[in-house]
C-alpha cells in the first residue's frame, strides 16, 4: 500500500479513529498501530509479512542476547548477518545471476523477470542494524517489550522509505506513559502532509509522465536527437519532490500520532559542496553510512590514503543499497570522487581566500559552488535513473551532445517550468513572509519546518494562512496530479 | 471577551481565505494556459488538439479529405498505393491493438498466407474514426476481397462513456465531445472556471454517460451503447454492400471472460444486433475457453504468439465455414 492509494486513506482514517478512541491506553494505541502498519505492509502481498515477522523477532531477540552480556560480540555480527544476508539475498540474487550469466553467456533464467524485492525491506533492515549497533554500543537499552519493537521496525509512515529512525528518536516515545494521546503540532503535520502531497502527486508525477519515456530508450533511434540535459534536470527534481514528498507526509503523519520525527531533507540542490550535499540530502541514510559504516571503518583517523579508501567504500555501499544495478554502485563512485576532491580543494590556499570573500563577490562565488554541485549531482543521476550501464553512457553522452532541438518531447512541456518556478517562487515568499515574522520575535529560535508553525502560533493571520495554504496544497494536489494511477514512490523500489 | 476571541479568529480567519484565494487564483491562471490532457477532448474550440477530421452525419465523424489522410499516414499507406492497383487479393483489417499491434492478428496472417495482402495501418484509432477510415477507403477505390472489423469489448468503453449525441469534431479538425455539464450556476461556473471545470472532471461529472460502467460491460451491454454501436454499423453496412465488399466482425474475447469466466452478455447482444444488418460474425470464445492459459497472453494482457495462433485459427476456420477460400500456412488451398 501507498500515500496515494485510495485504501491507504481508508486505513488512515479508520486508525486515527480508532487511536482517538483508545488514547487513554497504552496498550490498545500499540496494538492499533501495529496492526494498521502489518495492514498497510501487507495490504498489496501478504506473505511479505512473514519477512518482517522475522526482522521483528530476530533483532528484537538478539538485542536481548547482547543485553544480557554474554558473548555480545557475537550476537551482533550474528544479528547483522542476518539483516544483510536476507536484504543480500533479496536485493542482489538478480544482479549476481545477471552477471554470471553475462560472463559466461549463458541465458537469463526466466524466473528473474519475475523476481520481486519486498518493499521496505532496505530501510527497516537498516533500522534493525542501526538498532543492534546502539545496544552494543550501550546508547540505546534492549526493548524488553517485542510489541513496542515491532512498532519501532514497522510503523507504517517510515516503513517503506524511511526517515531511517534510530532506537533514541522512537523508542523512548512508545514506552508506557510516554505514549502520545494527542496529535502533536497539528498544523506542521497538515503543511507537511498536504506539502508532501503536493510534491509527489503534482510535481514529481507530471515530471514522471514527462520523462520517463526518454529514460526508457537512451541511446536508441528514437532519443537519438533528443538533448538529455533538459531529461536530468527534470529527473533530478522529480527525485528530490518525490522522496522528499514522501518524507513530508510522513513525518506529518507521525506527528498526527504525536511523535516527531528528524527530516531527511534540507535544500539538497541549494548546497555548495557534495560534502554538504550529503548532509542535505537523504539526512538519515547518510548519518547511518557516517556513524556504522565510514566512522568504524575508521573514518579519517587513518591518514590521507585511508580516508581516501574508507569514503569511496562508503559511498558505493551506499550505491549498492539502492538495489541489485551496476549503475547504482557507479553512481556511488563519483559521488566518492567527489568528496575526496572536495577534500583535497577545500584544504587550498585559493579554497580559503574564496570562502572568506565578502559581498558581491561571496554571491558570485556561492552561486558558482551550487551551480557546480548541482551539476555534480546531475551526472550522478545519469548513472542512476537509466537502467543499464550502456543507457546511462548513452544518456551521459547524449547531455554533452546536442544534435536536435534545446526541447524536445516531455522535456518541451512548458507546463512544467512553469509549475517548477510557480513552486519555487511561492516557497521562496512563504519563507521571507515567516522569517519577517519570527525577525520580530527575537525569543522565536529559526529551524527549518518548525520556524513556520512557530511563526504561525505568535500571529493569527499567519496561522490562518498556514492551514489555508495545508488545506490548499492538499487540494490542488488532488486536482493537478496527472490523470491514471498515480507512479510508486521512487524510493520504495529501493 | 466575545471582542478578544473575535480579535483572534478574524485574522485567522482572513489569512485562510487569502492564502487559499491566492492559490486558487494561481491553479486558475495556470489550468486556464495548461489545461490537463484529459480534458483536451471537452474544450471544443479552445482545446490544443489538431485533426484533418470532420463532422459526419452517419458515422460520427470523417476525414475532411482523401489527401489529408494520405498526408497523415504516408509511410503506412505507401505500400498499397494506389488504391484501386490490380494485384493479389486483399485482406483489410480495421481494429485496435490487437490487429495493429506488432506480432498481434495482422502480423500472425501477415506471415501465415503470403498469399493473401494484409492491409493495416498499424495505428490504434478511436472507434468511429476506425468507420470513417473504411468509408473514406472504400469510397477512394480500395477492394479488399474481404474486410475485417475486430474488436474486444473494451473497444466499446469510449463510446459508452460518450455517446454519439455527445460527440463533436472541433473547428481544428480534432475529435472531440461536449461535456455534460451541472445545471443552473454550477453549468456557468464549470465553464468560465478551469478550477471549476477540473472539480467536475475529477469527479466525473463531465461523463456524456454517467449510468455507464465499464466494469459492467461484459455483463450489461447499455441499451445507449448498443444503439450508438448500431449506427456506424449500419452505416458501413450500407457502404461495404454499395462497393460489394464483404464484411467480416470479429468479436474478440476479453481476458476476464478467457481466464476468469466474465459473462459473455456483451457478444450475445452486439452479435444479435450486428446478424440483423446482414454482418458475418466470427465469435471465436469456443477456440479460446478450449485453450484457456496464461500462456495465451503477454504481461499488458495483448495475445501472446499462442493467443494469436489461436485467434488466427479460429478466424480461419470460420472463414472456411462458410465457404471463404482459405489458403492454408503454406499458401496452398485448404478448400
Amino acid at each position: 500500500m501507498t500515500f496515494v492509494a485510495t485504501p491507504f486513506a481508508i486505513l488512515f482514517g479508520v486508525t486515527v479513529l480508532l487511536w482517538l478512541a483508545c488514547r487513554r491506553h497504552d496498550g490498545a494505541k500499540l496494538a492499533v498501530l501495529l496492526i494498521a502498519s502489518l495492514v498497510f505492509y501487507g495490504h498489496d502481498h501478504w506473505p511479505v509479512l512473514g519477512l518482517l515477522a522475522a526482522y521483528c523477532g530476530v533483532d528484537w531477540a538478539v538485542a536481548g542476547w547482547i543485553a544480557r552480556g554474554r558473548q555480545p560480540r557475537l550476537a551482533l555480527a550474528s544479528g547483522i548477518a542476518f539483516n544483510l544476508g536476507v536484504l543480500a539475498y533479496w536485493k542482489y540474487t538478480p544482479l549476481l545471476i545477471g552477471t554470471l550469466a553475462g560472463v559466461s553467456g549463458s541465458a537469463l533464467p526466466a524466473w528473474i523477470d519475475s523476481w520481486i524485492v519486498p518493499a521496505g525491506l532496505s530501510f527497516y533492515a537498516l533500522t534493525g542494524i542501526a538498532y543492534l549497533v546502539d545496544v552494543y554500543r550501550r546508547q540505546v537499552a534492549a526493548e524488553p517489550s517485542l510489541t513496542r519493537f515491532a512498532l519501532y521496525l514497522s510503523f507504517f509512515p517510515h516503513l517503506m522509505a524511511g526517515p531511517i529512525l534510530r532506537a533514541r528518536e522512537f523508542l523512548p516515545a512508545l514506552q508506557p506513559g510516554a505514549m502520545p494521546d494527542r496529535p502533536q503540532a497539528p498544523l506542521e503535520a497538515a503543511l507537511l502532509i498536504g506539502r508532501g502531497y503536493f510534491k509527489k502527486m503534482v510535481l514529481a508525477d507530471r515530471i514522471a509522465v514527462a520523462v520517463d519515456p526518454f529514460f526508457l530508450h537512451p541511446g536508441t533511434a528514437a532519443t537519438a536527437e533528443v538533448w538529455a540535459l533538459p531529461y536530468l534536470y527534470l529527473y533530478t527534481f522529480q527525485i528530490y519532490f518525490d522522496f522528499s514528498g514522501y518524507t513530508d507526509i510522513a513525518r506529518g503523519l507521525a506527528l498526527l500520532f504525536g511523535f516527531r520525527w528528524p527530516d531527511n531533507f534540507n535544500l539538497p540542490y541549494l548546497a555548495t559542496s557534495v560534502r554538504e550535499y550529503w548532509q542535505r540530502w537523504h539526512i538519515t541514510l547518510s548519518r547511518f553510512l557516517r556513524d556504522y559504516l565510514y566512522v568504524p571503518l575508521g573514518g579519517n583517523r587513518g591518514g590521507a590514503g585511508r580516508t581516501a579508501v574508507n569514503l569511496m567504500l562508503t559511498m558505493l555501499v551506499g550505491g549498492l543499497w539502492h538495489g541489485g544495478r551496476w549503475s547504482f554502485v557507479l553512481w556511488g563512485a563519483p559521488h566518492g570522487v567527489y568528496l575526496l576532491v572536495h577534500r583535497g580543494w577545500s584544504h587550498t590556499a585559493i579554497a580559503r581566500t574564496l570562502a572568506r570573500s565578502t559581498g558581491a563577490a561571496a554571491y558570485l562565488w556561492w552561486a558558482v559552488c551550487v551551480a557546480l554541485t548541482f551539476h555534480a549531482v546531475c551526472v550522478g543521476f545519469a548513472l542512476f535513473r537509466p537502467t543499464t550501464l550502456g543507457a546511462a553512457a548513452a544518456c551521459l553522452r547524449q547531455c554533452v551532445e546536442r544534435r536536435g532541438p534545446l526541447f524536445a518531447g516531455g522535456s518541451a512541456d512548458l507546463s512544467l517550468w512553469i509549475l517548477l518556478a510557480m513552486y519555487g517562487l511561492l516557497w521562496w515568499m512563504a519563507r521571507q513572509v515567516v522569517q519577517h515574522a519570527l525577525d520580530r520575535e527575537a525569543s522565536v529560535p529559526v529551524s527549518t519546518d518548525g520556524a513556520w508553525v512557530v511563526g504561525a502560533s505568535h500571529y493569527p493571520f499567519v496561522r490562518g494562512a498556514a492551514w489555508g495554504t495545508a488545506a490548499a496544497l492538499l487540494a490542488l494536489a488532488i486536482l493537478l496530479a496527472p490523470s491514471g494511477a498515480p507512479p510508486q514512490f521512487i524510493y520504495f523500489q529501493f | 471577551m466575545l471582542s478578544r476571541s473575535l480579535a483572534t479568529k478574524l485574522p485567522a480567519a482572513v489569512g485562510c481565505v487569502l492564502a487559499i484565494a491566492l492559490l486558487a487564483g494561481l491553479a486558475e491562471a495556470f489550468l486556464r494556459r495548461f489545461p490537463l490532457s484529459e480534458q483536451e477532448p471537452f474544450l471544443g474550440a479552445a482545446s490544443p488538439r489538431r485533426g484533418i477530421l470532420a463532422a459526419d452525419d452517419a458515422f460520427g465523424v470523417r476525414y475532411r479529405s482523401f489527401d489529408d489522410f494520405a498526408a497523415d499516414n504516408a509511410e503506412r499507406l505507401r505500400p498499397f498505393l494506389p488504391l484501386a492497383a490490380p494485384g493479389p487479393p486483399l485482406w483489410a483489417f480495421f481494429g485496435t491493438s490487437f490487429v495493429q499491434a506488432p506480432g498481434m492478428l495482422g502480423d500472425t496472417l501477415r506471415a501465415r498466407l503470403p498469399s493473401r495482402r494484409m492491409f493495416y495501418l498499424g495505428r490504434n484509432e478511436d472507434l468511429l474514426v476506425r468507420f470513417a477510415q473504411i468509408a473514406l477507403l472504400l469510397e477512394e477505390g480500395l477492394r479488399p476481397e474481404r474486410l475485417f472489423v475486430v474488436f474486444v469489448p473494451g473497444d466499446l468503453a469510449s463510446l459508452g462513456a460518450q455517446p454519439l449525441a455527445t460527440v463533436e469534431v472541433t473547428e481544428h479538425g480534432a475529435l472531440g465531445y461536449r461535456p455534460r455539464l451541472p445545471a443552473g450556476a454550477g453549468g456557468h461556473l464549470v465553464t468560465g472556471s478551469a478550477l471549476a471545470r477540473t472539480v467536475w472532471f475529477r469527479i466525473g461529472g463531465h461523463v456524456g454517460n454517467p449510468g455507464f460502467d465499464p466494469h459492467e460491460l461484459y455483463e450489461h451491454l447499455d441499451d445507449v451503447l448498443l444503439d450508438d454501436a448500431r449506427r456506424p454499423f449500419a452505416n458501413l453496412a450500407r457502404v461495404a454492400q454499395a462497393h460489394a465488399v464483404p464484411v467480416t466482425v470479429v468479436l474478440i474475447p476479453g481476458y476476464h471472460q478467457v481466464m476468469r469466466g466474465a459473462s459473455y452478455e456483451f457478444q450475445d447482444r452486439l452479435a444479435a444486433a450486428l446478424t440483423e444488418l446482414g454482418f458475418d460474425m466470427c465469435d471465436p470464445r469456443a477456440a479460446f475457453a478450449r485453450a484457456a492459459s496464461p500462456d495465451l497472453y503477454i504481461p499488458d494482457r495483448h495475445f501472446s504468439p499462442a493467443g494469436n495462433k489461436v485467434l488466427a485459427d479460429a478466424l480461419l476456420s470460420h472463414l472456411a465455414a462458410r465457404g471463404v477460400v482459405v489458403p492454408d500456412q503454406q499458401g496452398a488451398s485448404a478448400r
